[in-house]
């Protein structure tokens, strides 16, 4: 006989309808919190844990040496030297300047910086066989971190770094179907080995601003490079853009603004392909005045300025600021590469390796793979595509267009060498008060059938006599890795 | 124990009391007025007043819910929540709030004072926003801990750098860094230990919590009585919302307050009152117990009786053919017995009626004073055969 079921009467049942919800309710407010709690351990930890604010890291380094960091070839990069009777650690960058920024430096009482700082909780982490941890353990040892093994390729670096010589300036490059960088240089540079004992006069110096990587968070006009921005622009918004032509007479007036084509040189009658080629000023800025200003806009922002990019050293964002109030005159040197715009080496490298590849930004990267310190992998990273910039048919015309810039164009001293070449130069005026003082750029890809590097170089402050020098100094770089 | 429904008042002005002691005299503790000392024992009121005011609520949501009374009920509460609020025990009055909510949907089954209750909350709560600079402090680190850092953000980032190092099984217990972790011992206790013992453990731990909660809300549906129903479920909340603050407070889900987790905690009031808590709970539970025991005792009771009563008039029936006075006394006998089959009770009043006529005299009345000792173990068999089916059933 049930008699419980006799003593809740349907009375009783209602009653409790809303102690029965209120629990429901608790319940899954409980279950959403350990929901976030999963997601924050499995997505979002890892990013918390290194923020400089965290002292636990400087824990782990009590009981585990910090790893070293490696080219793709295995040339040490940087490492803890274990020296001396009472086991003092000192950290050692064996290439000193070569690569000061993008390995960056790891002091107690600096901070860490490039990637000493991204790859810190690898570097004190120790990945050793499970025994010998246990052993130094009992020993009271310390065990060894592990090994990031990086992208970079030395003799590259090294190539880019003579390459660039006295000049201030920046070299980054990359490969093109992957994404990986192999060389970031950026000078002037600084001994990280000495960094402590040099670091008021680093900090002081205001002309050089050694400490600064110019590859990432150096902004720059873009000067001529800008071309294959409003390129892309012009053949989006007109598809019977192999019919452009223009007639160039060295200058282009309109209203009070008259912009002068490089030296003063009249072109002649040019079609897109020639205007690209010899960087024509008056020609693109005749481009300009006809383009949609909002949808110049958005592909530029397609192309990602004014936005975050992808990689793990902090990029400053590139501006591009024309919208639909802007002046003609605004437009006009926008369109040919001065302007509001400014842009990184690092982002130009970008939109090079898009074209190069397709259409389509690979995700760059710098750590290849992570082992412990005898070599047994752990962890490896492979090619992430990033975003799809532009369609393949506007990256193989943009890719013709490029190749005519050394065939025919102000790119010619690549022409001829071991291996084929394309890519834009430029030359951006940057002060107009202090006679003509101006950056070059070069932005390009190799094996043009089949992308093989990318390379993005500027020099700061030559003056205008020299226009080739970023070009000159890529074909260096690029002549000592093909030969 | 029907006394304690009565004291709606008393209960109320013995909380209200303690809380403005508190708020006028203790000592300003890390920003927050909490306790005052006693000499060398040091007082945290607010936790003992909860306890107080969900006897409060309860007690006058009992004795009726219709408007006029709400209204009163709510206003006694406000002024609870408020001076909490004005001695900046954000957490405790945050509490307060929604128990009294909580309660006040349950108890007059209106889902219109819940939303109205909210909207209430959620008014106050941006006034309060735009009035106190220690809540607009609180929210903004609550958004971006590492920008608001030197700002209280620090609190929440050594938190999360604590959980985050932990892992899912933790550093190990001694070898994680709590000295860190600012407020451990009581605040902050959920980040030192997921640090040390790892996430999965402090995920059980949080499902410990919830079968608490659980398990206290079924005693309250399982009650009859409402004022211990609403007691339960008062208690139940707040204990339960104690741990939601706590918990999502230092994981950064919701802003942090300053609240302890029960039973975790350091803290000797917080303590005291969360054993105080689950030993009425428990107390609530056995009165279930006895409730229920004492249900089931008087229905069998009455079903007894109307056996025994068909019975009777079927052996009057019968007793009008027999003359044996033996009989009659086995009446008053059998009106004793609680039986399954009438059957064997036939048989035995069969031999008892043998033995009856074997020789005994009649003035010795043996049969109605006492039970025979043959009767007794029967009864105590069948009590125990039907506890057995009652649990089954159960």
């Amino acid at each position: 006989m049930s008699r419980n079921s006799g003593s809740k009467d349907s009375g009783e049942r209602v009653r409790n309808k809303e102690f029965a919800r209120v629990t429901y309710f608790f319940v899954i407010l409980f279950i959403a919190l350990m929901g976030y709690l999963v997601y924050f351990m499995v997505v979002r930890a890892k990013l918390v844990v290194n923020s400089p604010y965290n002292q636990r890291q400087d824990a782990y380094a009590d009981t585990i040496i910090r790893g070293s960091i490696v080219d793709k070839n295995g040339n040490v990069l940087a490492q803890t030297a274990v020296g001396g009777d009472d086991g003092s650690e000192t950290r050692e960058y064996p290439y000193g300047e070569v690569f000061a920024h993008v390995i960056g430096y790891s002091d107690s009482k600096l901070g860490t910086t490039g990637l000493e700082s991204v790859e810190n909780f690898e570097l004190l982490t120790s990945n050793a066989f499970f025994l010998e941890k246990l052993q130094n353990e009992f020993s009271e040892k310390k065990n060894r971190g592990d090994t990031v093994v990086t992208t970079l390729d030395a003799n590259l670096q090294q190539a880019a770094y003579d390459a660039l010589g006295s000049n201030k300036g920046a070299a980054i490059v990359m490969e093109a179907s992957t994404g990986k960088i192999l060389a970031m240089v950026s000078k002037p540079a600084y001994d990280p080995n000495n960094i402590l004992s040099d670091w008021s006069e680093l900090n002081s110096d205001e002309e050089n601003s050694p400490l600064l990587n110019r590859v990432t968070q150096g902004s720059y006009a873009p000067g001529s490079t800008f071309k294959v921005v409003t390129t892309l622009a012009f053949m989006r918004q007109n598809s019977d853009y192999p019919n452009y032509t223009y007639d160039c007479n060295g200058e282009i007036s309109q209203g009070d603004i008259t912009i002068h084509c490089f030296n003063g040189n009249a072109h002649g009658s040019e079609d897109l392909r020639s205007s690209f080629a010899n960087s024509c000023n008056s020609s693109f800025a005749n481009i300009g005045l006809g383009l949609d200003l909002t949808q110049y806009r958005q592909t530029a922002e397609d192309l990602l300025f004014n936005k975050s990019l992808p990689g793990v050293l902090n990029a400053a964002k590139s501006s591009f600021a024309l919208d639909q109030n802007s002046s003609e005159g605004e437009v006009m040197m926008t369109a040919m590469g001065q302007g509001k715009t400014t842009v990184s080496p690092y982002h130009m490298a970008l939109i090079a390796e898009a074209v190069a590849n397709g259409g389509t930004m690979m995700q760059p990267y710098l750590v290849e793979s992570v082992t412990n310190y005898t070599g047994s992998q752990i962890r490896k990273n492979v090619p992430k595509s990033y975003k799809k910039v532009m369609t393949s048919d506007e990256a193989a015309q943009l890719k013709e267009y490029m190749t005519a810039v050394v065939e025919e164009g102000t790119g010619s001293v690549l022409k001829g060498r071991s291996y084929t070449a394309a890519g834009k130069t430029g030359t951006a005026e940057y002060s107009m008060s202090d006679g003509e003082k101006t950056h070059s750029w070069f932005m390009g890809f190799t094996n043009v059938d089949n992308p093989d590097l990318v390379i993005s170089v500027i020099t700061e402050g030559s003056d205008g006599s020299s226009s080739g020098k970023a070009v000159a100094i890529a074909g260096d770089i690029l002549d000592a890795y093909y030969n | 124990m029907t006394f304690l429904e009565n004291w709606t008042y008393v209960y109320a002005a013995v909380g209200g009391a303690a809380l403005l002691i508190v708020a006028l005299f203790a000592a300003t503790l890390g920003g927050a007025k909490l306790s005052f000392n006693i000499g060398p024992v040091s007082l945290q009121p607010s936790e003992f007043v909860k306890i107080l005011f969900v006897f409060f609520v309860a007690a006058s949501l009992n004795k009726s819910t219709e408007f006029k009374n709400v209204v009163v009920t709510t206003a006694i509460a406000a002024a609870h929540v408020l001076i909490l609020v004005l001695s900046t025990d954000l957490g405790a009055a945050l509490i307060f709030f929604i128990v009294y909510l909580i309660m006040l949907y349950v108890a007059t089954r209106q889902p219109l004072y819940a939303i109205a209750g909210v909207a209430a909350g959620c008014g106050a709560a941006v006034i309060g926003y735009h009035l106190f600079s220690h809540i607009k402090v609180r929210v903004a680190a609550w958004q971006d801990p590492f920008a608001a850092y030197s700002e209280g953000g620090y609190q929440i980032a050594q938190s999360l750098f604590a959980i985050g190092s932990g892992g899912w099984f933790g550093t190990g217990l001694f070898r994680g860094q709590p000295d860190t972790i600012p407020v451990a011992e009581t605040d902050l206790i959920f980040s030192a230990m997921t640090e040390e013992m790892g996430l999965i453990f402090t995920l059980c731990l949080i499902l410990v919590c919830v079968s608490c909660y659980v398990m206290f809300l079924n005693i309250a549906m399982e009650l009859r009585n409402f004022f211990y129903k609403l007691v339960a479920l008062g208690l139940g909340t707040c204990y339960i919302f104690q741990v939601f603050l706590q918990i999502g407070g230092v994981t950064k889900f919701i802003p942090l307050t300053g609240v302890t987790l029960p039973f975790v905690s350091y803290g000797g009031s917080s303590l005291l009152s969360t054993m105080i808590m689950f030993g009425i709970i428990q107390g609530l539970y056995i009165v279930r117990e006895d409730e229920e025991a004492e249900e089931e005792h008087q229905i069998e009771m009455q079903r007894a009786r109307q056996r025994n009563r068909s019975r009777q008039n079927e052996r009057r029936r019968q007793s009008s053919s027999n003359a044996k006075s033996g009989r009659s006394r086995q009446d008053g006998r059998d009106r004793r017995r609680e039986y399954d089959g009438d059957n064997r009770d036939r048989a035995r009043q069969r031999e008892r009626d043998l033995r009856n006529e074997s020789g005994r005299t009649t003035g010795k009345k043996t049969t109605k004073s006492r039970p025979r000792f043959e009767d007794v173990p029967e009864q105590r068999q069948q009590r125990q055969r039907r506890t057995r089916s009652e649990q089954r059933v159960r």
